[in-house]
């Protein structure tokens, strides 16, 4: 992220308690100490914004909400993140602010080069929780946790009004937050037949979490697919190979694969032709682990 | 936003000009008017028919409902696209036929669930396997008793001799094989789970917990059902699955806002002065199907400000978009004092409107005066 002008991301006491419990459900971690709402700020993506540096205790983040109802277009490529959202575990009430809309508008919000400097985005439900107290998650309500390739790390809010409206705040520094440990498998290239997508081809193997067999459906590979998600959270190449059969009964073959970097890319080979879009992941509870998610960006498939 | 914002523009003509390429987050991809639409023709209904009579109640209960009621939600699936109407005979058009055949009709696959062999036509057939059956004895349509357990194991149901481990969904499978009929022959495996009916395998509840027994639409299945049929309702939502390429703006589909009346006028000021205009989608070819669509529903939010004056107070009038043809906003416009002042008409989008960005402003000039004017 930007440091230019004196600016650096810095540990803060309020947000080195961050309670991983405390932001539900889901894994981001969130700051113990709550924002709230103050002063307005503009939205200006192309310039920086100030960064909101909270006090310790249940404070808040200075400068206010902004409405973006109609947010400015990115420069950054949502493909070149890689973006976690948590699972909203049941149907999703009509007021619910979505992964992808959180996303974009945190990047927004951190705008210019701390946002291109973006390399991960941790999407949680709900307010921070108080150091005590339980807490609970709302649907209106997200934290968006970014964090760059040293791991500074800032903290957007991001709610839904009484209107309706998508608030942002200005971005709240918070303390580096390196990835989980990740003990990866080996590497191998998995077989993905003769007309594989060259970057499939010619690119260095990844650590290989194994193939799933789904001519039975429903037959999820638990420790292949926990380890492809292990990966995603120790921000550590993986590939996981997934065999099943379409609707109409013609073989399907996926790809998931993330190279360390960027967002989950999920390529499929059916019907004789490949096809591959770069999502975000939303871990899951069930045997299925973990499901791509939006947003999605196109992937050119050269074969 | 919902941001899900996605093409229209780019993405339409890409998936035209490069049939390789993968294209997530956009409309479905091979999407085809396969029942030939032009904007402003009406809605076609697609009769259909049971192939037996013999067929179990709740298959037949169940499928009724789905071809002709939930497929076509007018929330879900705000468009044109043909609708299914059985028309209570059982007989004509489509044949849903439900069978036993190990292998696929379509396909010559043991693995199998539901398939129609070629969309655009009347006569469609649109095959559902019965499972569980010999040949898939593990398999099962959760609508058949309203779970995925197997109840027919002896406890609390009589044994059938098939031990169930696995349910889809036939409101879902029906669905996309509706979609197969009517939209695209496509799947669309670079769609997320939650945007799209047509990835090329069903999913079951532990691999779809939100979407495993969809029964209409979702945003990106609309989306391409929008720009090949038109919208239902234009008061209604537009889909949230147009890409943004350069000049989309950040919702994928850009708005357009004209003026029908006069640019300039004098006006007594104790008259009022009628400005009007239309409201639609921009009326660009690769809009297809929803090109100037009008915006009904929609506010059109009118500023003003002293002629040479430097700074607007916005939302004096505002003025909600119909549906009709031509003009489709106006407001009378009064004033409280004589003088000269500029008003400035926007459509300016909000969260909820997820993929029109806020259109361009149009100006016009109002003199407001006392002179000859009946007191």
């Amino acid at each position: 992220m930007n440091r230019a002008g004196g600016r650096r991301l810095v540990a803060i006491a309020a947000i080195a308690a961050m309670g991983s419990g405390c932001v539900a459900p889901g894994p981001s971690p969130a700051p113990s100490s709550g924002p709230s709402e103050s002063s307005p700020v503009a939205i200006r993506p192309s310039r920086p914004l100030p960064v909101a540096t909270p006090s310790a205790g249940p404070s808040a983040p200075a400068g206010s909400p902004t409405p973006l109802p109609d947010p400015p277009e990115l420069d950054t490529s949502i493909s070149a993140i890689t973006i976690v959202c948590s699972d909203w575990a049941s149907d999703p009430p009509p007021d619910l602010v979505e992964c992808d809309d959180a996303a974009r508008l945190a990047l927004a919000a951190i705008g210019g080069e701390d946002a291109a400097a973006v390399r991960r985005l941790d999407v949680g439900f709900g307010d921070p929780c108080p150091d005590s107290g339980a807490c609970l998650a709302a649907p209106d309500v997200r934290w968006v946790v970014a964090r760059s390739e040293g791991f500074d790390t800032l903290h957007v809010r991001v709610a839904r009004d009484a209107a309706g409206e998508l608030r942002v705040w200005p971005p709240v520094e918070g303390r580096p937050q390196p990835p989980p440990s990740f003990e990866p498998p080996g590497r191998q290239a998995p077989d993905l037949g003769p007309d594989a997508p060259v970057v499939l081809r010619d690119g260095p193997p990844l650590a290989f979490c194994g193939t799933e067999d789904q001519a039975q459906p429903d037959a999820f590979d638990g420790p292949a697919r926990r380890c492809f998600l292990g990966g995603v959270e120790g921000w550590a190449g993986v590939e996981l190979v997934s065999r099943s059969f379409s609707t109409e009964g013609q073989p399907v073959m996926a790809l998931d694969r993330f190279t360390g970097r960027g967002a989950i890319t999920r390529f499929v080979r059916a019907a004789g032709r490949w096809t591959a879009a770069a999502c975000a992941i939303s871990p899951i509870d069930g045997p299925v682990v973990y499901l791509l998610v939006r947003p999605c960006e196109p992937v050119d498939v050269q074969p | 936003m919902t941001a899900r914002a996605r093409a229209v523009v780019g993405a339409i003509l890409l998936l035209a000009l490069t049939a390789g390429s993968a294209l997530a987050g956009e409309p479905d991809p091979g999407h085809a008017d396969l029942f030939p639409h032009d904007p402003g023709d009406g809605r076609l209904n697609l009769d259909w028919h049971f192939a037996s009579a013999t067929y179990p109640t709740w298959f037949r209960t169940n499928v009724t409902s789905e071809l002709n009621t939930w497929w076509q939600d007018p929330v879900a699936n705000n468009s044109n696209v043909p609708r299914f109407d059985n028309g209570d005979d059982n007989a004509g058009g489509g044949s849903l036929i439900y069978t036993s055949a190990g292998t696929s009709p379509c396909t010559g696959s043991t693995i199998w669930l539901a398939c129609n062999p070629a969309g655009g036509t009347r006569t469609f057939q649109l095959y559902v396997r019965s499972i569980p059956s010999v040949s898939a004895p593990t398999w099962l349509w959760f609508q058949r008793d309203s779970t995925c357990t197997d109840v027919w194991d002896g406890d609390p149901q009589p044994d059938d001799h098939f031990s169930t481990s696995v349910c889809f969904s036939v409101l879902r499978a029906v669905a996309h094989e509706a979609t197969h009929v009517t939209l695209t022959r496509n799947h669309y495996d670079a769609g997320a789970d939650d945007e799209t009916i047509m990835q090329s395998s069903t999913p079951t509840p532990n691999g779809s917990p939100k979407n495993w027994n969809r029964k209409s639409f979702l945003p990106c299945d609309a989306a391409a059902a929008q720009l090949e049929y038109g919208l239902a309702d234009p008061a209604g939502k537009v889909a949230d699955c147009f890409d943004v390429k350069p000049g989309d703006g950040a919702k994928g589909l850009n708005s357009t806002l004209t003026l029908s009346t006069a640019a300039s006028i004098s006006r007594c000021s104790t008259q009022s002065a009628t400005a009007a205009g239309r409201l639609a989608l921009a009326n660009a070819a690769a809009y297809e199907d929803l090109r100037d669509s009008p915006l009904a529903g929609r506010v059109v939010r009118i500023d003003r400000r002293p002629i040479g004056g430097s700074s607007w107070t916005t939302g004096v009038f505002s003025a909600t978009a119909t549906a009709g043809a031509g003009s489709n906003w106006s407001r009378a416009i009064t004033t409280t004092t004589a003088g000269s002042f500029q008003y400035r008409a926007t459509f300016v989008t909000t969260a909820a409107e997820t993929a029109v960005n806020t259109s361009n402003a149009v100006t016009w000039s109002i003199q407001w005066t006392t002179l000859g004017c009946a007191s």
